[in-house]
């Protein structure tokens, strides 16, 4: 398996290892789900892998090594409903003033929502950008660089009682991948190019076909 | 009783087409405190459609449609309000919670002497 799949599957481990349950994360894409299903903490993430940018020098007549631009997807979807002191309605000694005071120190579900999506993204891109998550799961030399090349947050939503913010992150990883040949194409040799540097005993270059 | 023209006599018939056999009791609780119960249509879901696909989804969106001359306070834009309706399309049912807030102003209807408060859910802070 290509490591952009094995990345997508590592991030979300990453990300669910460090959620602390306050979040929760899924691979792919949803289709569509409830607004109560993604409010206060269950607040939900989407891992997916987006695009992928091999460089243009690699040569389709290789088999070794190829060097591309990964990047994932980190969607973010959070539910906000209003905070409002509740138990003054329970009060019956409750006076006008108490209760008209409940009503001006309410906080909107917009403004909740928006708060919840910063410390959201905030959470998660610290545990990305750790340097003890420099490899991002993977064997040391996989993945080489790492950046958030986008955090965007959309327009609140009003859905129903509540209301939905949404937010995207895109982490873009320099990711070295392997071409193996497809199963499909039988198991015959395939041309193989190592590096041979003159006076170095390290890189070698040299080409050699069908070996 | 003074002769009603057909606008005065639409008024009127909301004493029958939002205050009769189909109400529910709505208790509100404006800014100042002041609390006030009435008769009102109360819907607890709507029937939408989905902007991707033109497929109709039901969404749970309570709100209640209330007779603008029965209120000795309007609720108007920008304003939080406390409104409490039954728990189930029962004039006996448990109230359950809810605010009105800016985040969805309440609906004009003015033409029909109406209002239409759009209902969302809160918790304790």
């Amino acid at each position: 398996m290509m490591n952009f799949r094995l990345i997508v599957a590592s991030l979300i481990k990453i990300l669910a290892d460090s959620s602390n349950n306050c979040f929760r994360v899924v691979g792919a894409q949803t289709m569509g789900r409830a607004a109560e299903e993604t409010l206060g903490d269950l607040r939900l993430i989407n891992v997916f892998h987006r695009a992928g940018q091999p460089q243009r020098e690699s040569s389709a007549y290789a088999a070794g090594p190829i060097q591309e631009l990964d990047s994932f997807q980190i969607e973010f979807t959070v539910t906000g409903d209003v905070k409002i002191d509740l138990d003054v309605l329970d009060n019956l000694s409750a006076t006008p003033f108490e209760i008209a005071n409940a009503l001006e120190t309410a906080k909107l579900a917009a403004s909740v929502a928006n708060d919840s999506l910063d410390e959201l993204m905030e959470l998660v891109l610290q545990i990305l950008m750790d340097p003890r998550n420099r490899d991002m799961g993977m064997s040391r030399g996989i993945v080489g660089n790492r950046w958030i090349t986008e955090r965007r947050k959309d327009d609140p939503v009003e859905h129903g009682e509540f209301v939905v913010l949404t937010g995207v992150l895109v982490l873009t990883l320099l990711v070295e991948e392997q071409i193996t040949g497809a199963p499909v194409l039988g198991t015959g040799s395939i041309n193989k190019i190592t590096l041979d540097g003159v006076g170095d005993n390290v890189e070698q270059t040299s080409v050699k076909v069908n070996s | 009783m003074a002769d009603l023209n057909l606008r005065e006599q639409a008024e009127s018939d909301l004493g029958d087409t939002l205050e009769g056999e189909f109400a529910l009791p709505v208790v509100l609780i404006g800014p100042g405190g002041i609390t006030q119960t009435v008769n009102g249509q109360v819907l607890y879901d709507t029937i939408e459609l989905n902007s991707d696909t033109g497929e109709p989804i039901v969404v749970n969106k309570p709100n209640v449609t209330l007779r603008r001359s029965s209120l000795t306070r309007i609720p108007v834009a920008g304003e939080v309000w406390f409104v409490e309706i039954p728990r189930d399309p029962n004039r006996t049912a448990e109230l359950d919670k809810y605010v009105m807030t800016g985040d969805k102003p309440p609906a004009g209807g003015r033409s029909l002497g109406t209002i239409t408060l759009y209902l969302q859910k809160a918790t304790q802070v």
